[in-house]
Order: structure tokens, then C-alpha cells, then sequence
């Protein structure tokens, strides 16, 4: 966590200090897809090598379905009505 | 796109250490090598986010209602949770601690199974592990229609591993707020565990 922070304070004081060039804009965008890639590339390959999932899957896959379908969809209509009806932070669009 | 393409690797890392196509270097060193990829991510869209000025006053300007996305998603997720759990037979503080975890699986199945045991704790490490790829596959459709229903969906995981994903499927105002709310929530998780475990004693 502290290299995350480290890596988000540097980011962003690098952003607000220095203007950088279009290209240099654009080459930090596409390279946040191809990092994506290898990011959940290795999680692929961490979560095959590790057996906690598949064990959790076959004892208790009805209960961990009906779990995250539920907190997943209030989550989403409780982001869906903040945008709809308190937030101005997108009132623009 | 961004979400087959999250599916797409992640099934792929998934095939290639499964038939056993990668050597043993790259497997040993996977979760070093994907929390390279993460750091460089979350400093890109740092610099992103930070080069557009005028979202940082629009999003001060925001006030306290801001905190309602983290807040809520975060006490609506435990509430859901806990209520669903009873219903499935768990008492309903651990179905909350499950829901209070917002994605953040790493925490969430350790904590939990220290509390209520080895198998809740690998319910919890689903549930939220789960979350979190969901979260990939589903910010790009989502943030079509609604750009706070896919930062709520992402939870804990808005401040890290989805935020270059919501970045890149909203503006840097989105990417502002995710990061605002995922910290927010990252921050109140513990202590939430923390209180429901106490409450459960």
C-alpha cells in the first residue's frame, strides 16, 4: 500500500508541477492498457496457483453467487441514484 | 473493450500457469511483476488526473456529498450483505463483515477467517475477489449510463487496481472521485471488520 500511495503522490504532484507534452500524455494513456494486461495477466496466475477460490467455489458457490449478485447490484443503484438525484458533479453532461 | 480485454488476460494468466506454459521465474515472481504493472498504473493516472486542474475545484466544490458515494456503498454493501447472509443461515454480522470488505480480498479473507474461521473466510475471499473482476468486466458498460454506479461497484478498489480501468472509461473527473472513494472506503474497512468482530463477541 505505501509504494501505491507513493507512486499516486508522485503522480499527481508531477501532474499539478510540470505541463507535460501531448505525446508524453499520450504515451502514459496507452501504457495504462498494456500494464492492465500484465497486471491481470499475474492475477491469473496467482489466483491459479492459489487454491482458496476454488475450495470457497465448490463448498459454497450458491452462497458466494447470492452474495456478491446482491451487494454488487445495491452498490450499483446506490451509485446510479446518487448520480441521478444528488450529485451536480456531472450535471454538465 | 476494456472489460473483455480485463477478462481476456486474466483468463489467459489463468490458462498459461494452468498448462504450465510460463517458466518458473514469471510464476515465482508474478505477484511482483503485477504489483509493478499497478504501481506504474495508479502513478499514470496520477499524472493524469493531477495535469487537469479545474476537476480538483469542481470536485472540492462538491463538499460533504461527496463522501455519500463511499459512505453509503460502503454501508449499503454491509447491510445487503448481512441481511442476504441471514437468509442464507449466517448470523447476520458475518454476512456484513463478508459485505463491508468492498472488494478489498486480500484483507477480507485473512480478517475474517481469523474471527468466524477457515470457511467463512474463503467465502469472504470469493465474494470479494469476485467483486473485483465483476468490477473489470463491468466499469466500461456501466460508466456509459452511470459514472458513480461504476465507482460504487468497484468499492475499496476505486483507489487501486480498477482505478486506471475507471479512468480510462470516464475523464479524469472520474478518475478524481474513484480515487476520493475507493481511499475513503479502503480507510473505514479495517475498523469496520473491527467493529462487527466485536459486536459478534
Amino acid at each position: 500500500m505505501g509504494w501505491l500511495v507513493l507512486a499516486l503522490t508522485m503522480g499527481v504532484s508531477l501532474g499539478l508541477m510540470v505541463r507535460l507534452p501531448q505525446t508524453a500524455m499520450k504515451f502514459l494513456d496507452r501504457s495504462l492498457t498494456a500494464s492492465l494486461v500484465v497486471m491481470l495477466t499475474t492475477l491469473g496466475v496467482e489466483v491459479s496457483q492459489n487454491p482458496k477460490l476454488e475450495q470457497a467455489l465448490s463448498g459454497h458457490g450458491l452462497s458466494v453467487a447470492i452474495l456478491l449478485i446482491s451487494v454488487s447490484v445495491v452498490s450499483i443503484a446506490w451509485g446510479w441514484l446518487l448520480e441521478r438525484g444528488w450529485s451536480s458533479l456531472w450535471r454538465e453532461r | 473493450m476494456a472489460g473483455a480485454l480485463a477478462l481476456l488476460s486474466f483468463t489467459a494468466g489463468v490458462l498459461l500457469a494452468r498448462l504450465n506454459l510460463l517458466p518458473t521465474l514469471i510464476l515465482n515472481s508474478a505477484d511482483g511483476i503485477g504489483f509493478a504493472a499497478l504501481c506504474w498504473m495508479v502513478f499514470a493516472v496520477g499524472v493524469i488526473v493531477g495535469s487537469q486542474k479545474d476537476v480538483w475545484h469542481k470536485a472540492l466544490k462538491e463538499g460533504w456529498r461527496l463522501l455519500l458515494l463511499p459512505i453509503g456503498t460502503l454501508l449499503l454493501s454491509a447491510l445487503t450483505a448481512g441481511l442476504v447472509g441471514k437468509l442464507l443461515g449466517m448470523p447476520i454480522t458475518v454476512g456484513a463483515a463478508i459485505g463491508s470488505a468492498c472488494g478489498w480480498y486480500s484483507l477480507s479473507g485473512v480478517a475474517v477467517a481469523k474471527v468466524w474461521g477457515a470457511e467463512i473466510g474463503l467465502v469472504a475471499f470469493a465474494v470479494n475477489f469476485l467483486r473485483e473482476l465483476l468490477a473489470f468486466c463491468l466499469i466500461p458498460p456501466l460508466a456509459r449510463f452511470s459514472r458513480l454506479a461504476a465507482i460504487a461497484l468497484c468499492g475499496a478498489t476505486a483507489a487501486d487496481t480498477t482505478l486506471p480501468i475507471i479512468a480510462r472509461s470516464t475523464d479524469p473527473k472520474g478518475a478524481l472521485v474513484g480515487l476520493i472513494s475507493g481511499g475513503l472506503i479502503t480507510a473505514l474497512v479495517p475498523l469496520t471488520i473491527a467493529l462487527l468482530s466485536w459486536l459478534t463477541k
